[in-house]
């Protein structure tokens, strides 16, 4: 018997929270056979299922190791469903933001995480990946016209080229377009006070509030 | 060179240990700044120069003591020379964490045998003229890094995260190996009558949190640590990244030197639990306080660390939350010691 949608949907979020990246596939698959529509899919199964694994991640239930694993279910779904989505949709304006680790640093799990729970969030993520020099995250800025640039490291010998971001954003004349906002271990709110970071955030659920924030976001 | 006691101090870190750890009238708390990269700078070297010379990693910890008067020297393979020496046994291979880019790679793995192995030999070479010059005097421990830590080094650490849902017995098999390495490396130090240090901060619980700590880490910490006493007859000096809290009830477990704990525990609730159990260490902010700090707020810092630590049962050394990083002035080194003369001195 044929299933509703609620109880497809409710699947797919059970599927990313469960991290089953395979069964995801298939349900997703009979979720858009049903003729059900591909953006409900996303936003209340794939989505939903991300969300509740933030919370418990949040809550010290779900550890990096999940989070990485549900994450990798919600891809595998989005896979099938994304390409049924109505052209306005796939086309519709998300908030844009430019990521990326600190020049001489390659650790980059911290950032994979807030990339993770950004893009759960509706953000158009632009992943510039680790050890980047910080002219590429205002070139990448002002090429997209972001309004946001997300800077992590997990060293502190690197802190600086934060720094170093927002300074040229200043010799651009658009430091009052974009917001900039740091994580990382060594990082700090005081430091990015003093470096004149617009937010820090201490952990990845918390970058996503911050960066709502930031841009005035609901 | 043989080293002497500092003059700041009126005991040996021996002496001063000894008395400490039996009820006796000392000088001032047992102190251990994690002072990074700053031996080199305190002994006119690079981090390369030091790493590839025996006589370079000597002369820096020597010099250390006698500048800061700290009460425990340290070298040693740590995470990346046990990995280094581990990645060199495979082929054709690609550069840092993906030497196993395919579990199919582990058959050309086996235990290194840390007496004949290349790299494991310039710090057997340290280990024993750093006893012989100081042994007398400042307890020396080796560190050989944590087996989880290691295992990152040689497959990319998310790839290594998801392999403890997906491919348990692939990690077993690569930790097995890693663990069998180590202890090669206690019986190969144990020679030179020194302790063992370990490290493991991608066992930190915010990564794979307390489940996967029980069944990936904490045998083969246990393992590790029970040998290491057997075969040197020194307590292990661990140290953990993160906020442990949830992994405690393991940690109670070990036969441990001290618990090191990361400056973001809150050490009054560590001297009062888990100070019952085992000895613990901390925890003076290496970023804020070290790094960024005043004279002032390192002062703040250290005399906060002793009277919270104090109060564990099983006794207090003061450290570092973790290495200082590069780039600290030995100057805020000195202020450390200074405020632990201070502020720690027996009451």
């Amino acid at each position: 018997m044929a299933k509703s949608k609620e109880e497809l949907l409710e699947k797919l979020s059970e599927c990313v929270l469960e991290m089953e990246e395979e069964e995801v596939v298939d349900v997703a698959e009979e979720y858009i056979a049903a003729g059900y529509p591909a953006f409900d899919g996303i936003m209340d199964g794939l989505v939903d299922g991300m969300n509740k694994a933030s919370d418990l991640y949040d809550e010290e239930e779900y550890f990096v190791t999940d989070i990485l694993l549900c994450s990798d279910a919600m891809y595998a779904g989005l896979e099938v469903l994304r390409p049924h989505l109505p052209e306005s949709a796939q086309s519709g304006e998300k908030p844009k933001a430019v990521i990326g680790v600190v020049e001489g640093d390659t650790h980059d799990i911290g950032k994979n995480l807030v990339k993770i729970m950004m893009d759960t969030a509706g953000f158009e993520m632009y992943d510039l990946g680790r050890d980047v020099p910080p002219e590429a995250f205002v070139k990448k800025a002002i090429e997209i016209q972001a309004p946001l640039i997300c800077i992590s490291t997990l060293m502190t010998t690197t802190m600086i080229g934060m720094k170093t971001v927002i300074e040229q954003l200043k010799e651009q004349g658009i430091r009052d377009q974009v917001k900039v906002m740091v994580g990382g271990s060594p990082v700090s709110q005081k430091f990015a006070n003093e470096i004149g970071a617009d937010g820090y955030s201490v952990n990845a659920v918390e970058a996503v509030k911050l960066a709502k924030k930031l841009l005035d976001l609901a | 060179m043989r080293l002497e006691k500092h003059n700041a101090d009126e005991m040996t870190p021996l002496e001063r240990i000894y008395a400490y750890e039996h009820g006796l009238s000392y000088d001032r708390i047992p102190s251990v700044p994690f002072i990074g990269n700053v031996r080199c700078k305190v002994g006119g070297m690079t981090p390369e120069e030091y790493w590839d010379s025996a006589e370079n990693m000597v002369k820096a910890e020597l010099m250390s003591y006698q500048r800061f008067g700290f009460d425990r020297l340290g070298i040693g393979p740590n995470t990346r020379g046990i990995s280094d020496a581990l990645a060199a046994q495979v082929p054709d291979k690609k550069q840092g964490s993906l030497v196993l880019d395919d579990y199919s790679k582990l058959e050309y793995l086996e235990p290194v045998n840390a007496r004949n192995d290349l790299v494991i030999q310039r710090f057997l070479q340290a280990a024993e003229m750093l006893q012989e010059s100081a042994g007398e005097i400042v307890p020396v421990e080796i560190s050989i890094g944590g087996p989880l830590t290691i295992a990152s080094f040689l497959r990319e650490i998310e790839l290594l995260l998801r392999d403890c849902r997906r491919n348990g017995d692939k990690v077993q098999k690569l930790l097995r190996i890693i663990v069998d390495s180590q202890k090669s490396c206690i019986d190969a130090f144990a020679q030179y009558g020194v302790g063992i240090a370990m490290a493991d901060p991608v066992a930190n619980p915010a990564l794979i949190g307390p489940k996967l700590y029980e069944k990936f880490v904490f045998p083969y910490t246990k393992e590790l640590t029970d040998y290491a006493l057997e075969k040197t007859g020194k307590k292990v000096s661990l140290h953990m990244c993160g906020a442990t809290y949830s992994i405690w009830k393991y940690i109670e477990q070990y036969q441990l030197n001290e618990i090191s704990l990361d400056n973001i525990v809150d050490l009054d609730r560590a001297a009062r639990e888990l100070g019952k159990k085992v000895p613990i260490a901390g925890n003076v902010d290496p970023v804020q306080s070290m790094l960024n700090g005043t004279k002032e707020e390192i002062f703040a810092d250290v005399q906060k660390c002793i009277e919270l630590g104090n109060s564990a049962e099983k006794g207090f050394h003061l450290t570092t939350g973790c290495d200082i990083p590069d780039g600290t002035s030995p100057e805020k080194v000195d202020w450390f010691m200074e405020a632990a003369r201070l502020y720690g001195k027996k009451r």
